[in-house]
C-alpha cells in the first residue's frame, strides 16, 4: 500500500535580501515517518520548519500539506489543525497555571469537554507534568515548560509535529524523557519534522534524514540508505594464534577493504564493506580455515561520522 | 453560574475566555462594583448639591439653574416656593444634567481607557512572542479580534455597564423617549467597535515603542472626542470628525426632552448641519443612521486591514484595491460637509480641514499600501512567476510598489472634487482651484515616490526615514505658506497643503510648478526603476556586476 505524502515542497525559496536561506528546496515526507534535519548552523532548517508552519511566507515555491496548498494569505484553518509547531524559543503565559494554559489551547483548537479534559490529563501523563497541573509556568524548571510547550503543541494531537531544536539546553535525562514522548508520538502515527544538532537522537528517532547545506536541501533519503551509503563497517578480530594467518585469510575475501593490527595484541580492526550476510560468511571461512577466533565484532560508523565525512559547509 | 457561562463563552471564543478568566476574578469585580457605585454616587451627590438650599433664612430672590420662576442674565431662574414650602425644580432639567454628565464619563472612559489598555495589552502579548501561537491555530482572526475587544476592557464595560439603570433612569425622567436612549446605547457600542478595532490595528502595527503608541492612540481618541464634543466647539469645521463621536447624539436627546434650548444650554444647533445641501441630521433618527453607517463602514475597513496583518503580518496593511474605497468614501463622507449654506462663514475653514483631513489620509494611504525593500526585492526578481500584466500588478497586485496606486487614488478623489467645485464655484476661481488641485495632487504622488524610494534602502532605519520624510515635507509646506501666503510657486510646489479656495495660483505658476515636479518625479521614477531592475538581478547576474 502507497503510504500518503504528508509534506511536499516545490522549488521553495525564502530569501533575506539577496542571500538564499532556503533554496529550490523539494522535500516529500511520506506519512507517519519521523524525519530529521540535519547540517549546520544557517544552513536554512529554521526557516524551513518555520515556512511549513505557516510562520514565514516563502519568497517562491509551493507547500502542500496532505495535498492541500499551504498559503500564508489564507487563514488556512483547516491546515492548522493539522499541525503541531514547537520553535526552539518557547514563549509561554508566565502568569498562567499549567492546566489553565493548557485548557487554553485546547480550546483554540476547538476541543470540547469532556474530551478536552481527558485530552489534556493525557498530555500531562505523557510530558510527565500530573503533578504540576496548578503551577504558575513561570515557577517551572526550562525543562518542565520546553515539556509544557510539546504538551501544548500535540493537544489537538496533529497529524503533523515540526520540532525545531527540541532539546537544546536540555540535561541528559531531561533529553532522554523527551526522546522518549517524541518515541511514542511517533509510534501513534504521528509524522514528525524534527531538527536538532544532536546527530545521536536523530539517529535514535528518525527513520529518515535530510541534510542541509546553504539553503539547499542536498540529501533526503532514508537513514538505511544513508548507512548503506556512507556508513562504514568496521569488524575487530581477535585470535588466540598467529595474526599472519588471519591476515591471509583477509587477503582473499572480496569485501575486506583493508586492514589495521592492533600494536601488542593480537587483534585486527578490518574495513569492511560487505553486508551482514557477508560479514557472516567471512566469520565462517576463517572458522573454517581453523583460526581461533576469540572476538569478532562489527561497528558501523554513527550519523555523526558520516555527517562530518561529508564535509559539509557552514553558510559564513 | 458565572463559571458556567464563562465556560460556554470558552467553547464558543476562546480568546474572550482567556481574557475573561485573568480579569474577572472575585476581587476584581468586586472592585470593578465598588468604583461604580462611588461613580455614580459622588455624581449623584454632586448634582444635590446644584439644587437650591431649604436653609436660606433671609427673603432676597434665590437663583438657581433648576427653578422655574423668571430667568436673569446668568442663565439661572428664580427659585419659587410651592404650597407645600417646597422649591418648585424643573427635574426633568437636573435629570437630563445628570444623563449627559453619565454619558460623556462614559464614552470618554469606554473610548479613551478602552483604547489605551488594548493598545497594550495587544503589543505585550505581540512582544512575549505568544500571539504567533494563537496565529497558528484555527482560530479565526475575527473571532481572536472580538475576544480582545470584549475581554481586554471588560472590567472597564463592566464598571460603565453598571451605570445603565442609573443613566437610563435619568433618561426616561428627563423625558427622553426609550427608543431614542436604546439607540444612544446602540451608538455608543458601533464606537466602541470601531475604535477598539482602530487601537488593535495601531497595536499590531507599531512595532515597539509601546508607550508612545499607546499614548498616541489614546491622544487620538482624545483629540476626536474633545474638539468633536458639543459642548466644546462652536463652529462646523471638524463636522467630518464629528460622525466619529457618539456624543453628537446628544443634541437630539436634548431636543427630546422638551426643555427650551435656551435653558438646556446647549451651546450650536447640531441638526442644522447640512450634507450636500441636505437637513439629514435635523432628526434623531437621520442622525442615528448616518452615525452608525459611519461607524460600520470604517469599522470593517480597520477590520479587513486587522484580518490581512493577523493572517499575513508582513503584508502591506490594506491591499491596493481597498485603498481605492478607502480613499473614495472618505472624501464621499467628508466632502458633503464641507458646504454648510446656513453658516457660509465658516465654509472656508471647513475646506481647510477637510484638504487637512484629506492629505492626511492619504499619508496613511502611502503608509499602509508601501512595500519594504524585502518584498519589493522579491517582486522585481520573481515578478515573471506570475503571468499578470505590469500595469494590472502595479494597480492591483499585493506586493508592488505603491505609487501607481496612490496617483489611481489621487485621480479618483481630484475627479470627483472637481465636478462639485466646477459645478459650484464662481468663474474667477474655476480655473486658479484646478491648478491648485492638480498641484495638490501630484506633490501628493511625488511625496508618494520619495517614500517609496526610501523604503527600498538597503538600511534597518528605511521606515523613520521615510515617516521622517513626511513629516519634513509637510513641515516645510506649511511654514511656506504661512511665509508667503499670497500663493507662488515654492509654496504649491512643496506643500501638499495647497488650498485650492485660499491659493489663486496664475497660469505661469502652474506651468512651472508643474514642470518642475514633473522633472522630479522622472528623476526619482527612474531612479527607482534602475533600483528595482537592480535588485531583480538574477544572483549570477549580480556577481557579475
Amino acid at each position: 500500500m502507497t503510504q500518503e505524502i504528508a509534506i511536499a515542497t516545490k522549488d521553495l525559496t525564502k530569501r533575506f535580501e539577496r542571500h538564499l536561506a532556503v533554496n529550490n528546496v523539494n522535500l516529500e515526507i511520506r506519512s507517519g515517518e519521523v524525519y530529521g534535519l540535519i547540517g549546520p548552523n544557517g544552513a536554512g532548517k529554521t526557516t524551513l520548519i518555520k515556512m511549513l508552519a505557516c510562520m514565514e511566507e516563502p519568497t517562491i515555491g509551493e507547500i502542500y500539506l496532505y495535498g492541500d496548498r499551504l498559503l500564508l494569505s489564507s487563514p488556512n484553518l483547516r491546515l492548522k489543525r493539522y499541525l503541531g509547531y514547537l520553535p526552539d524559543d518557547f514563549p509561554v503565559y508566565g502568569e498562567l497555571k499549567v492546566w489553565d494554559y493548557l485548557e487554553y489551547f485546547a480550546r483554540l483548537y476547538h476541543l470540547k469537554n469532556p474530551q478536552r479534559d481527558q485530552r489534556i490529563f493525557e498530555v500531562l501523563d505523557m510530558v510527565q507534568l500530573t503533578g504540576k497541573k496548578d503551577s504558575y509556568i513561570a515557577n517551572l524548571s526550562r525543562g518542565m515548560k520546553q515539556r509544557l510547550s510539546l504538551a501544548r503543541t500535540i493537544i489537538h494531537e496533529p497529524l503533523l509535529l515540526l520540532l525545531d531544536e527540541p532539546v537544546s539546553g536540555l540535561d541528559p535525562i531531561a533529553r532522554q524523557q523527551f526522546r522518549d514522548i517524541i518515541k511514542i508520538l511517533a509510534s501513534a502515527g504521528m509524522t514528525v519534522i524534527i531538527s536538532s544538532h544532536v546527530l545521536s537522537d536523530l539517529a535514535e528517532l528518525c527513520s529518515s534524514v535530510g541534510i542541509m547545506e546553504l539553503g539547499s536541501l542536498v540529501e533526503s533519503t532514508s537513514l538505511e540508505n544513508l548507512y548503506q551509503q556512507h556508513a562504514q563497517c568496521l569488524i575487530t578480530i581477535s585470535t588466540l594464534g598467529e595474526i599472519c594467518p588471519l591476515e591471509e585469510q583477509l587477503r582473499r575475501f572480496p569485501y575486506v577493504g583493508g586492514w589495521e593490527v592492533v600494536s601488542n595484541s593480537k587483534t585486527v580492526k578490518v574495513k569492511f564493506t560487505g553486508s551482514q550476510a557477508d560479514s557472516a560468511e567471512l566469520i565462517k571461512e576463517l572458522i573454517n580455515a581453523g583460526i581461533e577466533i576469540t572476538n569478532f565484532s562489527s561497528t558501523r560508523e554513527d550519523l555523526e561520522s558520516i555527517f562530518l565525512k561529508l564535509g559539509h559547509q557552514q553558510a559564513s | 453560574m458565572f463559571s458556567n457561562l464563562v465556560d460556554r463563552i470558552g467553547d464558543y471564543n476562546p480568546g474572550l475566555w482567556r481574557e475573561l478568566k485573568g480579569k474577572m476574578t472575585r476581587g476584581k469585580v468586586l472592585l470593578a462594583v465598588l468604583v461604580s457605585i462611588i461613580l455614580q454616587a459622588l455624581l449623584c451627590l454632586n448634582f444635590a448639591s446644584k439644587l437650591p438650599s431649604n436653609f436660606y433664612d433671609d427673603d432676597s430672590p434665590i437663583y438657581n439653574h433648576y427653578c422655574t420662576g423668571t430667568r436673569n442674565v446668568y442663565y439661572t431662574s428664580q427659585c419659587i416656593k410651592t404650597l407645600l414650602e417646597q422649591w418648585d425644580i424643573r427635574w426633568e432639567l437636573w435629570w437630563f444634567d445628570l444623563f449627559s454628565a453619565l454619558s460623556l464619563v462614559a464614552i470618554f472612559v469606554l473610548l479613551v481607557g478602552g483604547t489605551y489598555i488594548l493598545v497594550v495589552d495587544l503589543m505585550q502579548e505581540d512582544k512575549k512572542g505568544t500571539l504567533n501561537f494563537i496565529r497558528l491555530s484555527p482560530l479565526k482572526a475575527k473571532d481572536f479580534f472580538i475576544g480582545k475587544m470584549i475581554g481586554v476592557p471588560s472590567l472597564l464595560l463592566l464598571t460603565i455597564g453598571l451605570t445603565i439603570p442609573l443613566h437610563f433612569w435619568a433618561g426616561l425622567q428627563s423625558q427622553i423617549s426609550p427608543h431614542l436612549i436604546l439607540a444612544f446605547y446602540f451608538l455608543i457600542g458601533a464606537a466602541c467597535t470601531f475604535f477598539y478595532s482602530l487601537a488593535l490595528l495601531f497595536a499590531i502595527i507599531s512595532k515597539g515603542f509601546l508607550m508612545i503608541s499607546a499614548l498616541a492612540t489614546t491622544g487620538i481618541v482624545f483629540i476626536i472626542l474633545g474638539v468633536t464634543n458639543p459642548y466644546v466647539h462652536n463652529s462646523y469645521s471638524l463636522i467630518g470628525l464629528g460622525v466619529f463621536n457618539p456624543g453628537l447624539f446628544l443634541n437630539h436627546l436634548a431636543k427630546a426632552t422638551l426643555i427650551p434650548p435656551e435653558i438646556l444650554g446647549y451651546p450650536n444647533k447640531i441638526e442644522d448641519i447640512l450634507w450636500y445641501g441636505q437637513n439629514i441630521w435635523s432628526n434623531a433618527w437621520g442622525m442615528f443612521i448616518t452615525l452608525f453607517l459611519n461607524f460600520a463602514w470604517w469599522t470593517y475597513i480597520v477590520q479587513k486591514g486587522l484580518q490581512r496583518i493577523y493572517n499575513s503580518p508582513n503584508s502591506t496593511l490594506f491591499s491596493k484595491i481597498d485603498s481605492y474605497w478607502i480613499s473614495s468614501s472618505f472624501v464621499f463622507i467628508w466632502f458633503g460637509f464641507v458646504e454648510q449654506y446656513n453658516y457660509t462663514e465658516g465654509s472656508l475653514f471647513n475646506l481647510f480641514f477637510f484638504q487637512f483631513a484629506l492629505t492626511a489620509i492619504f499619508f496613511i494611504l502611502i503608509g499602509s499600501l508601501s512595500p519594504h525593500r524585502q518584498t519589493l526585492l522579491d517582486w522585481s526578481r520573481y515578478r515573471h512567476y506570475n503571468n499578470r500584466s505590469l500595469l494590472k500588478d502595479l494597480i492591483v497586485g499585493e506586493k508592488s510598489p505603491a505609487v501607481v496606486a496612490i496617483i489611481i487614488n489621487s485621480l479618483l478623489v481630484f475627479s470627483y472634487l472637481l465636478i462639485p467645485l466646477a459645478l459650484f464655484l464662481p468663474d474667477e476661481y474655476k480655473l486658479s482651484v484646478f491648478f491648485s488641485l492638480f498641484c495638490q495632487m501630484t506633490t501628493i504622488c511625488l511625496i508618494a515616490l520619495i517614500v517609496q524610494l526610501l523604503l527600498i534602502l538597503p538600511t534597518k532605519h528605511r521606515g523613520t526615514f521615510a515617516l521622517s520624510s513626511i513629516f519634513i515635507l509637510t513641515l516645510a509646506g506649511l511654514l511656506t505658506r504661512v511665509a508667503l501666503y499670497n500663493g507662488g510657486m515654492i509654496q504649491v510646489f512643496i506643500s501638499p497643503f495647497a488650498l485650492p479656495y485660499f491659493t489663486v495660483i496664475d497660469f505661469s505658476s502652474f506651468v512651472l510648478t508643474l514642470a518642475l515636479e514633473s522633472l522630479l518625479f522622472v528623476a526619482f521614477g527612474l531612479t527607482m526603476q534602475k533600483t528595482l531592475s537592480q535588485l531583480g538581478q538574477s544572483e549570477t547576474k549580480a556577481l557579475l556586476r
